[in-house]
C-alpha cells in the first residue's frame, strides 16, 4: 500500500529502463560497427589481394580475336612476301601460346624473315624462373632453331621484363 | 532501525529533512537526528496558501530562510519532503463503492478545481477499506515550494499537505474501534480540517478557512457532523491545534456525547508532528 500523498515530481525510477534499453541498444550498436569494420577490413586486404594478383596477371590485356587475326594476318603477309618453306602463321602462333607458362604475359610478337626467320617475343614475367621456363618450352619445339635472351629488366613492380628471339627451323 | 545503523548499511543514502511552510512560519526538521524543529517565522504576505493563485510573493526570501535552516541542520543535498499548506491542495474522498480507476477518479477531483485540468499534479491513497483519497496541486503553485527546496540545494522529496499527511496512520488507529464515528480536528491559526474515520476507513476531509477567534463557529460545524453525513451520533472528537481546549469546553457545554481528547498544542506543535509522520516514510 502507498504510504500517503506524493504531489512531487513523477519519480526518476521511470526512466530506468528506457536508459538500459538504451544503453543496451547503444552496446549492440557498438559491436555492430566493431564486426562490420572487421569484416571490411577483411573484403579491404582481400580486394587489394585480387587486385595486385590481376594487376600482375593482367599487365596488358590479352589480345581480342580482331587483334590475333590482325598478328596472324600481318605474319602471312611477311611470310607469303617471299620466305617460302617458313612454318605456318598460325603455327607460330599456337608455337607461342603453347610456350607461354603461367605467370608469362605477352606484350608483342614480330617477325623477321631475314637474314634468318625469327620471331621477336616481349613478354612480362613474375619471376626468372618463369623466363628460362618459356625458353625451355621454346626450344622443345621443332619448329624452334636456337632462343636468345636479347633483354632483362626489372620493372619498378619487381617483376621482368624480357626481350626474346625465337630461331626458326626452315620448313 | 537507527539513524546509526542506516547510515553504516546505506552510507551512500543522502540525509533527509522535512520542510514545512505556513503563512506563519517555516519549519524544517532533519530525519536522523530526531530533535525537535527549527523555526522561522513568516513576514505577513511573504507566503499567502491559495489552490489557484501563486503562493510565494518573493521565492528568493522564502529560499533564503530556507537556506539558513538547511545549514542549520548540515543538511545541504539532503532529500527534502515537503509539507504544503492544507489550503494549496485540494482533495476529495471517494468511497470504496466509487473505488474506479485512477483516470475516472482523477476526472471527478478535476471538477473541483479552480484551475484547468492540464495544470494540476494529482495523486491517490487508496486506504485499507477501499476508499480513496484524492489530491492535487496546481503544477505553477508546486513549482514554487520546488524552487525554495532546490535553492536550498536539496533534492525535492516527498510532497504532500499538512493535514493530509497524518491520515494514513489515523485511519490505521480508528480500526480498533470499528463502530465509531471518530473526528480528527486540525486547529490552525488561518483554517481548520476535520477528518471522519469509521473502523478504520476514512469517510471524508473538510478544510475550512477560520477568521479571527471563530472557535464557536468549529464547534458548531462538529455538531453538526451527524446531521450532514447520516450519523446516529459521534463517537470521539479528538481536538489539536490552535484553541483546541476553547473548543473541547464548547463542545462539552453543548452536550455533545463523544468522548473528547484535546492536545492544545499551537500550530507549530501541529506542523511538527506532521512533519514526523512525513519523514516516517521511507
Amino acid at each position: 500500500m502507498k504510504q500517503g500523498i506524493h504531489l512531487g515530481r513523477p519519480p526518476a525510477r521511470s526512466k530506468r529502463p528506457v536508459a538500459a534499453l538504451l544503453v543496451a541498444a547503444g552496446a549492440a550498436a557498438l559491436a555492430l560497427a566493431v564486426l562490420y569494420q572487421r569484416a571490411r577490413t577483411e573484403v579491404e586486404a582481400l580486394a587489394e589481394e585480387v587486385a595486385t594478383l590481376s594487376e600482375s596477371l593482367t599487365e596488358s590485356p590479352p589480345p581480342s580475336p580482331d587483334q590475333a587475326r590482325f598478328v596472324a594476318a600481318r605474319l602471312r603477309l611477311a611470310l607469303d612476301s617471299g620466305t617460302p618453306g617458313t612454318v605456318a602463321p598460325t603455327a607460330l602462333l599456337r608455337l607461342v601460346e603453347s610456350a607461354l607458362p603461367e605467370g608469362v604475359l605477352l606484350g608483342s610478337l614480330s617477325f623477321n624473315a631475314s637474314p634468318q626467320p625469327s620471331l621477336t617475343l616481349e613478354a612480362v614475367a613474375l619471376g626468372g624462373d618463369r623466363v628460362t621456363d618459356l625458353e625451355r618450352r621454346l626450344s622443345a619445339s621443332p619448329s624452334v632453331s636456337t632462343t636468345s635472351l636479347l633483354e632483362e629488366r626489372r620493372l619498378p613492380d619487381g617483376r621482368l621484363a624480357v626481350r626474346i628471339q625465337v630461331g626458326l627451323e626452315r620448313q | 532501525m537507527s539513524a546509526l545503523s542506516a547510515r553504516l548499511v546505506w552510507p551512500w543514502r543522502r540525509p533527509r529533512v522535512a520542510l514545512a511552510f505556513s503563512p506563519h512560519m517555516l519549519l524544517a526538521l532533519r530525519a536522523e537526528n530526531g530533535a525537535r524543529a527549527i523555526r522561522r517565522d513568516v513576514p505577513p504576505g511573504l507566503l499567502v496558501p491559495s489552490a489557484v493563485a501563486l503562493n510565494i510573493h518573493s521565492v528568493r526570501e522564502v529560499a533564503r530562510l530556507a537556506s539558513e535552516m538547511v545549514d542549520e541542520l548540515s543538511g545541504r543535498g539532503a532529500t527534502a519532503s515537503v509539507l504544503l499548506p492544507d489550503l494549496s491542495v485540494v482533495s476529495a474522498v471517494f468511497p470504496p463503492s466509487q473505488g474506479a480507476a485512477e483516470r475516472d477518479l482523477g476526472s471527478k477531483l478535476a471538477s473541483r478545481f479552480g484551475f484547468p485540468a492540464s495544470e494540476a499534479r494529482s495523486d491517490f491513497w487508496r486506504g485499507g477499506k477501499g476508499e480513496v483519497l484524492a489530491a492535487a496541486v496546481r503544477e505553477a503553485v508546486v513549482r514554487q515550494y520546488e524552487q525554495v527546496v532546490e535553492a536550498a540545494e536539496c533534492r525535492p522529496g516527498w510532497i504532500d499537505a499538512a493535514s493530509l499527511v497524518r491520515i494514513p496512520s489515523w485511519a490505521d488507529a480508528s480500526e480498533s474501534d470499528p463502530g465509531t464515528i471518530q473526528v480528527a480536528a486540525l486547529l490552525y491559526l488561518d483554517h481548520y480540517t476535520l477528518m471522519l474515520f469509521r473502523g478504520g476507513e476514512l469517510i471524508d476531509v473538510r478544510t475550512r478557512l477560520r477568521s479571527g477567534d471563530d472557535i464557536d463557529a468549529v464547534a458548531a460545524e462538529i455538531r453538526r457532523l451527524p446531521a450532514i453525513y447520516d450519523f446516529p451520533a459521534l463517537g470521539a472528537v479528538t481536538l489539536s491545534g490552535e484553541g483546541a481546549s476553547a473548543c473541547a469546553r464548547i463542545l462539552s457545554e453543548s452536550r455533545v456525547e463523544a468522548r473528547l481528547s484535546l492536545e492544545n498544542d499551537g500550530e507549530e506543535r501541529q506542523l511538527e508532528a506532521a512533519l514526523q509522520a512525513l519523514l516516517q516514510r521511507s
